[in-house]
């Protein structure tokens, strides 16, 4: 289907220089060169316009050649954050962005281009943006993204050719507009084929030998023939919607009224899908070419607009507009089916269905001002050591059965983090308390001896002896005697109703 | 307002129903505290939709009465104290009083977070009980959880251990329907090497619409419900 697709190549030829000037504009005009060790060499990879210096020049020729060069290294993994993040700020006009290494964005904009008025106007509302971020940008709109890359690296800027066109547009481009690596490029260059209309000349099958298969398929591709679909940056969400705002916004009511409207427009299509979301961001797309993204997930699938419009509202002081953003993109990235949902008499599945999607708003509501980790249900767990009888659990998980025997024998209703060390005196060595700090002992049942688990490796506690205690006063506390030391030593550790 | 003294019960009879109109709908009229002491209390035990404090110095037997009123009423209930307090509620004593552990959601929560914690759980219909630790409250606040509670349709406990002796000295005006204090009593064997079952004094402090009352009470543990002692209360009662 090559002839229904269109997409959009930028190329950004002086990624690597603009992205130091950038961060530095005093260095803007300065004869900049970057080098990059290779081997016992440094070589040139990049030079500012301007500077008579071939990338691949080892650096102490270009020196020689031209004195009172700035040479820095170059940073490859910051050239490609970069160009991640401007990949991901094209997202705001389609949602198929790719990054193709190691300086061009390939955009699907098959059905988007109508956002901004047209191929043409989305061409040029692209470079100007890009342009006064500070970039250098050549672009061009084909049928197939490399075909796209062609144009644009080939001289051919603004170009937008359709699919009946392309081959006749690419033909007269230099062979290196499709880039087809140094080796093969050289070895064509020696056969006198210098664009790529001689290429298209050749017998297919001699040329594949001498130059590669690769080198075919990137001719297919350039010429429209063949289409492989670029690697979007991240795969579309299930669902998204998006606002562009006719003046930059700033305050965090704009940005909420803006997220009101959004909210109910992704619910309704999620709703017309039968589809719940569990995660949403909102990236706010700022006009210097940046994004700034929020996020927020829920304990189950929802599209309850109120409900997620309240959560991710507690978020919106953390976006940073900056000169203000000027569109906004509400996603669900991660969704679940939700069937709809019915009304019913009390006790009946609806309406146990309905508590469910309440408790699961409240536990998220919960968790997003007291944070994740203070909502949690204590599980049984078969384990006779007091400390290990429950197990913290995450309270949207399904509960444990609880084991045999489990909440059979006489346990405190309370029990101390860690057992607290109490004076206490006894009349027999293995006998129970008589006095508990300051209180007279007036009944005390047991001892049940505990041990620990000693078929675990590890260094384990020593054997606890456990009275059930009643003082004076009338409270029953859970109190134990370890001997590791020889005499008893007591602790507190539960208090019984 | 004209009615004649004999007109007494239709006065009241009206009042009753102008009252009636403007109170939202219990879910499921009241929670049982135990089968004797529900008619001493106004609308036949603690009314949902609404919150009771409970005071006392002994926590196990506040946790232990708390424990027993959320498994009484039924379904999911929500319990907030404090982060890194040194003890917390014990699931495999709790289920003693029939409470089951898939149904006790633990929130870690002090201060204000605590107060909003509690407003936003009494608020949801998901949750039937709420038990919030929480330090002692000025009207305003405790009035907002009584809202948020009949909005939710939910019980609400406000647990106060350490409150005990301060109100007995000077009440403080509440919001709440009932005040509560529950204190241990020495078990009835007498012998020094057997506990015996639970005993608890319950005291009604304060109760809208009811009268203060005292009763003490036993566990029992087979049919899982309080078992008022008559000799003792009686005569406490006077």
């Amino acid at each position: 289907m090559a002839e229904t697709r269109r997409h959009l190549v930028l190329w950004l030829p002086h990624l690597a220089i603009e992205r130091l000037i950038r961060s530095d504009p005093a260095l803007a005009g300065k004869p900049l060169v970057l080098w990059a060790q290779s081997g016992p060499r440094r070589l040139v990879t990049a030079a500012a316009e301007g500077v008579p210096v071939a990338p691949g020049t080892p650096l102490a020729d270009a020196l020689a050649a031209t004195p009172g060069l700035l040479c820095l290294p170059a940073d490859p993994a910051a050239d490609a954050a970069l160009l991640a993040s401007l990949a991901a700020w094209c997202l705001c006009v389609t949602p198929f962005a790719a990054a193709v290494p190691p300086d061009g964005i390939a955009l699907d904009i098959t059905g988007c281009a109508h956002l901004k008025g047209g191929e043409a106007a989305l061409l040029a509302w692209l470079t100007t943006r890009l342009e006064r971020a500070g970039f250098s940008v050549r672009g061009a709109i084909a049928a197939t993204a490399l075909g796209a890359a062609a144009l644009a690296r080939g001289g051919a800027h603004g170009a937008i050719v359709t699919a009946a066109e392309q081959a006749r547009a690419v033909l007269p481009l230099p062979l290196s507009a499709i880039r087809p690596g140094a080796e093969a490029l050289e070895a064509a260059a020696r056969l006198g084929l210098r664009t790529v209309g001689d290429l298209e000349r050749q017998p297919r099958g001699p040329l594949a030998r001498r130059l590669g298969r690769e080198v075919i398929r990137l001719l297919d591709e350039a010429l429209g023939r063949a289409q492989s679909p670029i690697t979007p940056i991240r795969p579309a969400p299930p669902a998204r919607r998006a606002i562009g705002c006719p003046e930059p916004i700033l305050t965090a009511e704009a940005i909420g009224a803006a997220l009101e409207t959004l909210m109910q427009a992704l619910c309704d299509d999620l709703a017309r899908r039968g589809l719940g979301a569990r995660r949403l961001t909102l990236a706010c797309h700022r006009t210097d070419a940046t994004v700034q993204k929020i996020g927020i997930g829920t304990g189950e699938a929802s599209r309850d607009a109120a409900h997620l419009a309240r959560l991710l509202a507690a978020r919106i002081e953390r976006i940073d507009p900056g000169f203000g953003i000027e569109r906004l993109v509400l996603a669900a990235e991660v969704t679940e089916p939700l069937g709809a949902r019915q009304g019913g008499f009390a006790g009946s599945a609806a309406a146990a269905a309905a508590r469910r999607e309440e408790l699961g708003q409240l536990l998220d509501r919960l968790r997003e001002r007291l944070g994740p980790r203070a909502l949690w249900r204590l599980d049984p767990f078969p384990s006779h050591w007091p400390e290990h009888a429950v197990r913290a659990a995450d309270p949207a998980s399904a509960p444990r059965e609880p084991p045999q025997g489990w909440g059979a024998k006489q346990r405190p209703v309370r029990l101390a983090r860690r057992p607290r060390p109490i004076a206490a005196l006894s009349l027999l060595p293995e006998g129970p308390p008589v006095r508990l700090g300051e209180r007279r002992v007036v009944a005390a049942e047991g001892p049940e001896r505990i041990l620990p688990a000693w078929w675990k490796p590890g260094v384990q506690p020593g054997a606890r002896d456990y009275w059930r205690i009643e003082t004076e006063d009338g409270r029953r506390l859970w109190v134990f005697a370890t001997r590791e030391r020889g005499s008893p030593a007591w602790f507190v550790h539960g208090w019984f109703a | 307002m004209t009615h004649a003294p004999d007109d007494r019960a239709s006065l009241l009879a009206s009042l009753r129903g102008m009252l009636a109109r403007h109170q939202p709908a219990p879910r499921a009229g009241a929670v049982g505290v135990a089968e004797e002491i529900d008619p001493a209390l106004p609308g036949g035990g603690l009314s949902r939709a609404a919150i009771h404090e409970v005071l006392g110095e002994d926590t196990g037997s506040c946790t232990a009465f708390c424990g027993h009123l959320l498994s009484r009423a039924g379904g999911q209930a929500a319990w907030i104290e404090p982060p890194r307090s040194d003890d917390l509620p014990w699931p495999p004593g709790l289920a003693l009083f029939g409470l089951d552990p898939a149904c006790l959601l633990l929130i870690d929560a002090a201060g204000e977070d605590a107060l909003w914690a509690a407003e936003q759980a009494l608020r949801s219909p998901a949750l039937a009980a709420v038990v919030a630790v929480l330090p002692r409250l000025d009207l305003a606040a405790a009035r907002r959880l009584q809202l948020a509670a009949e909005a939710g349709g939910t019980l609400g406990l406000l647990l106060c251990p350490r409150e005990a002796q301060r109100s007995e000295a000077r009440p403080a005006p509440t919001a709440a329907r009932t005040r509560w204090r529950v204190s241990p009593l020495p078990g009835r064997d007498g012998a020094p090497h057997r506990l015996g079952a639970t005993r608890w004094r319950l005291d009604l402090l304060l109760a809208r619409g009811g009268r203060p009352a005292r009763w003490d009470v036993t566990w029992d543990e087979g049919r899982k419900t309080l078992i008022v002692d008559h000799s003792s209360s009686q005569a406490a009662h006077g």
